[in-house]
């Protein structure tokens, strides 16, 4: 025990003298002045002279010049002169040695650039709190109905109020609607912009106070006049910041509104808005049918989620229960306004700033491991230098230079990196990213990155002075590079080398997984062809067309005009896009003469679609007919069913000529009705091939398809399908819109290829920096592989010149040192499987008809990283066999 | 090897320190050398600058500890004295050293 303490205190006193060089060298320096002096004293004893003994006494002591080196260091002087010339020293050994100073800085700009710009990202959209009072007590609410597979729908005006007034635990509640308007210019151009209704309160209950003038006030509710507040960014680019536009008017959608405010730039909610108007209409107005509000609420001090969800989903049960032909089946969900601007694109960003640490582990693991390498070499030199009379105080601090002008470096090139990093990840990132235009380098991650990355480097860059405070100075030179002892300093670097192709084997699993999971995503048939289909929004206001007939007959005469222009082949329109994120409406319907279990709820999306868009969009008709042009007011009600449909409700049967009942529906205050009044009855003639809506995962939904020309849906995107992508159709459209009507614009536009794209656009960047990110894992992981393995060979010279020299053949030695290669690598590798089979679970959310644990994919992977770590193997494996047995016997 | 200054064989310098210890009062650097140049009457002349890598190197180990007192002169001095751990090696080090000079000596006799 008595022995162990001692022990322990001599390795206390190593990492005293290296955390304190500097009163050490002070007291070693009062030491040698003491046995100095006590020699001169017994020499003046003996009879020399005062000069003559000290001279003497410093000769018996082994060195004037050493002598004084440290005397001259004891006094403390020069350390700003050596600090330049360790400075000049340091730069010299970076240039020096150009490989393991590029590997070095090269490694340590990946760790902290990659770091830096991900957690950056990272944080402005996972950790910074939302710019609203008390913004955790802020819960956004839906309907939701299971039997329907709906989650997350819209609240009826009617449902909204009775929330809004039944409930106990919110403090406030408000609604708002998005939509889309047209803001004329004093110069009669029209401009669309994002508009949002919101109920009076809506402000009040975010917390967001104005920039200028005033938000929504109590008399700002029903039947009040209605007055518009404008977004920091609309402000800024519409009137170029101009205060004085507080209480004059705007023209919105060919009426004047009256300015009364403008909000704070960083009010972003909902996204993208450009102006907000309050709700001046009463709550109780349409069927409970009508969902097409959204609701957010202010919790109250004492209650919190579970408590309100479990308050209004009493609410709804009671209403469905009072009004089960509107309510059956009906229930409310809620989640923190936080949570679900974040989204799924927290998990997302988890595993990025998981695969981010790994990086910088191996970053770590590589800098280190060079540092370790070199200071095998660096030993020997300092060992040299210390027999020279340099001190180790002088030392110590020399090497922290060199580890910091290499960190510097590192660190530098990091920081340009992470700025570069930031803004690609902006680029690729998905339109969804939250927040995404008000993120900044962030100054504290960036620190606190490079701060470990510098202190790796540091730490391991005094490996030599360890060794030699520990040591046998003598030993040490005299062994130089030949010693075998220094058996245990491989076996760290040996771990380093299975840590990072574990670490790299995982990453590209995860990378592997995506990039099928994204192959899979693309293949899926979405159920049109979206090559050379160009598509744009229109909206016919009722200045143009005031009725349903005139509403159907614009959208036909310019369909018309825009299908001989040329190069068209098709041209059609529909209220919804697929996957263009537009709402996809859900209703209930009846059979006229068709007996259903009660079980079954009738009930589908409803898409309004003209005759010429499924082909346009190529979307196949698989029984039936499609709608043509004598489809139209006037003619028997018809209608297109889709595969889920049939599935849903025809699991036996043929649907064609089933017919359906009334289904008018009137919906939004300034949607149009669904169909054209004078239509009862209809009767399905054809069946269309399940078209992808909600997004390329979603299973398909049973949906409804009426005729354009019997719909008088006002908002409509029209899609043209041409022989090829011309830059001049756009321009020839507009001519022939406003040809028909010059004060028209149009909005959204895109090919269906960028809708597509948007769709990928999630799975496209995971896949694609998680590929990245392996790809730069896989090259410091060889890297780090062919530095032990060069080091090693570059050690046993002398024991492969012996081999050879014995009749050893060129082959055996080059399998000699490959199979030490192999071994870590494929150690690596079985480590690596392991936990990637132990991790993938956490990519399941990401992954699209991949099982993680796919045996092809990881088998895939670690053949390729084992062929990487052969190549990085073979490269030192090679060099040995060059070895000349003579020059390594004389290298003894 | 006629020289009166022998070098010391590698690893020799540290028996000696172990050894020069053992006699029990902490010593500072300087009576080290002093006294393992008395005790060897004068045939090992110490480089006197090894001497202190020595020491560091064992106080390292934790084979020695030091402690700051005053010297014979009046002098602050750096004492060094063995350790428990020191004591046990120094008991290997030496039935090492025996077993080496026992068998040079065993062939030295033998060849004659």
């Amino acid at each position: 025990m008595e022995m162990f303490a001692d022990w322990v205190r001599g390795w206390l006193l190593t990492v005293r003298t290296l955390l304190r060089p500097g009163s050490a060298w002070q007291a070693l320096d009062d030491e040698l002045r003491f046995h100095v002096e006590m020699e001169t004293d017994r020499l003046m004893r003996e009879g020399r002279s005062p000069e003559q003994a000290r001279r003497e006494a410093l000769i018996r002591f082994g060195g004037v010049d050493r002598f004084a080196e440290k005397t001259r260091e004891a006094r403390g002087t020069g350390i700003g002169e050596d600090l330049m010339q360790d400075l000049k020293y340091g730069l010299r050994m970076i240039v020096k040695n150009p490989v393991f100073s590029a590997v070095a800085i090269i490694t340590l700009a990946l760790g902290i650039g990659a770091n830096t710009a991900i957690y950056t990202v990272v944080e402005a959209v996972l950790l910074e709190p939302l710019p609203f009072e008390n913004p955790n007590e802020l819960v956004l609410l839906w309907t939701r109905n299971d039997a329907e597979n709906q989650d997350k729908y819209m609240v009826s005006p009617m449902d909204f109020d009775d929330w809004r007034t039944m409930n106990s635990t919110f403090q406030s509640m408000a609604a708002f609607w998005p939509t889309t308007g047209t803001v004329t210019e004093v110069d009669g151009n029209p401009t669309r912009v994002r508009m949002v209704y919101t109920t009076e309160d809506f402000f009040r209950v975010m917390g967001a106070a104005p920039y200028a003038g005033r938000t929504f006030g109590t008399d700002d509710g029903p039947g009040s006049t209605q007055v518009v507040i404008l977004s920091h960014g609309f402000w800024q680019r519409r009137f170029g910041g101009d205060p004085a536009i507080v209480g004059q008017a705007l023209t919105i959608d060919g009426s004047p509104f009256e300015v009364i405010g403008i909000l704070r730039p960083e009010h972003t909610f909902p996204s993208d808005a450009d102006l907000w108007i309050n709700m001046t209409w009463s709550m109780q107005i349409q069927s409970r049918l009508a969902r097409w509000m959204s609701a957010i609420g202010r919790l109250s001090d004492e209650h919190g989620l579970d408590a309100a969800r479990a308050d209004v989903v009493a609410i709804a049960a009671r209403l469905a229960r009072e009004n089960p032909n509107t309510n059956r089946g009906w229930t409310v969900t809620m989640e923190k306004l936080h949570d679900e601007m974040v989204g799924d694109t927290r998990s997302a960003l988890l595993i990025l700033l998981g695969a981010t640490g790994l990086i910088l582990l191996i970053a770590c693991a590589n800098v280190a491991n060079l540092l370790l390498s070199r200071s095998e070499v660096r030993a020997k030199e300092i060992a040299v230098r210390v027999a020279f009379g340099a001190g180790r105080g002088r030392l110590i601090r020399q090497l922290i230079t060199e580890s910091l002008v290499l960190a510097g470096a590192g660190a530098l090139l990091g920081l340009a990196a992470a700025q570069i990093g930031v803004r690609m990840l902006l680029r690729l990132a998905p339109v969804t990213l939250p927040r995404g235009d008000t993120i900044a380098l962030d100054g504290t991650v960036l620190g606190v990155v490079a701060g470990v990355s510098l202190l790796s480097g540091v730490l391991f860059g005094l490996a030599p002075i360890v060794r030699l405070v520990r040591s046998d100075l003598h030993s040490t030179m005299r062994d130089g590079s030949r010693s075998t002892r220094t058996a245990g300093k491989h076996r760290v670097q040996d771990i380093f080398v299975v840590v990072q192709f574990a670490m790299a084997l995982m990453l590209v699993v995860g990378a592997g997984l995506l990039v099928r999971s994204f192959q899979n995503l693309r293949s899926v048939d979405a159920g049109f062809v979206a090559s050379e289909v160009l598509t744009f929004e229109l909206d016919v206001s009722t200045a143009i067309a005031a009725t349903h007939g005139e509403v159907i007959d614009f959208y036909e005469q310019f369909e018309e005009r825009v299908a001989e222009l040329p190069g068209v082949t098709a041209v059609g329109d529909a209220s919804t896009l697929p996957l263009a994120e537009a709402l996809d409406y859900s209703l209930p319907f009846t059979f006229v003469d068709r007996e259903v279990p009660a079980e079954v709820e009738l009930r589908a999306f409803r898409r309004p679609v003209s005759p010429g868009f499924l082909t346009a969009m190529r979307t196949p008709i698989v029984a039936g007919r499609d709608f043509n042009s004598m489809d139209r007011v006037g003619a028997p009600g018809v209608l297109l069913v889709n595969e889920a449909f049939v599935d849903r409700f025809f699991p036996n049967g043929d649907p064609i000529g089933v017919k359906f009942g009334n289904l008018s529906t009137q919906y939004g205050p300034l949607g149009g009705i669904h169909r054209v009044g004078a239509i009862t009855e209809s009767e399905i003639v054809g069946v269309v091939k399940n078209v992808k809506y909600d997004g390329l995962r979603a299973d398909p939904v049973p949906a409804l398809y009426f005729s354009g020309l019997q719909t008088s849906i006002k908002r409509r995107t029209v899609a043209v399908r041409s022989v090829s992508t011309s830059a001049t159709l756009l321009p020839a459209i507009r001519r022939e819109l406003s040809a028909m009507n010059p004060s028209m614009t149009l909005t959204n536009i895109q090919t269906m290829d960028d809708v597509m794209s948007n769709a990928q656009s999630r799975d496209r960047f995971s896949a694609l920096l998680l590929t990245m990110f392996g790809i730069v894992a896989l090259l410091l992981a060889s890297v780090g592989v062919y530095g032990v393995l060069a080091y090693a060979v570059e050690q046993r010279t002398n024991e492969v010149g012996i081999r050879m020299a014995l009749g050893a053949d060129r082959s055996d030695v080059r399998g000699m040192v490959l199979a030490d290669g192999v071994r870590l690598v494929l150690i690596g590798l079985g480590v690596g499987i392991v936990g990637a089979a132990a991790l993938s679970g956490l990519l399941a959310s990401q992954l699209f008809g991949v099982n993680p644990r796919e045996p092809f994919i990881y088998v895939e992977v670690a053949t390729i990283l084992l062929v990487v770590g052969l190549v990085a193997s073979f490269v030192p494996a090679w060099k040995a066999t060059r070895v000349s047995p003579v020059v390594a016997m004389r290298c003894e | 090897m006629g020289t009166a200054r022998t070098d010391l064989l590698q690893g020799t310098l540290d028996l000696l320190i172990l050894k020069t210890l053992q006699v029990g009062e902490p010593m500072h650097g300087w009576g080290v050398a002093v006294r393992i140049q008395q005790v060897s009457d004068d045939v090992l002349q110490l480089n006197q600058g090894s001497l202190y890598p020595a020491l560091h190197r064992l106080e390292h180990k934790g084979w020695i500890r030091s402690e700051w007192g005053t010297s014979e002169n009046n002098r602050r001095a750096k004492f060094y004295s063995l350790t428990a751990l020191g004591r046990s090696r120094l008991a290997d080090e030496q039935a090492q050293w025996d077993l080496f000079t026992g068998a040079v000596q065993r062939i030295l006799t033998s060849s004659r």
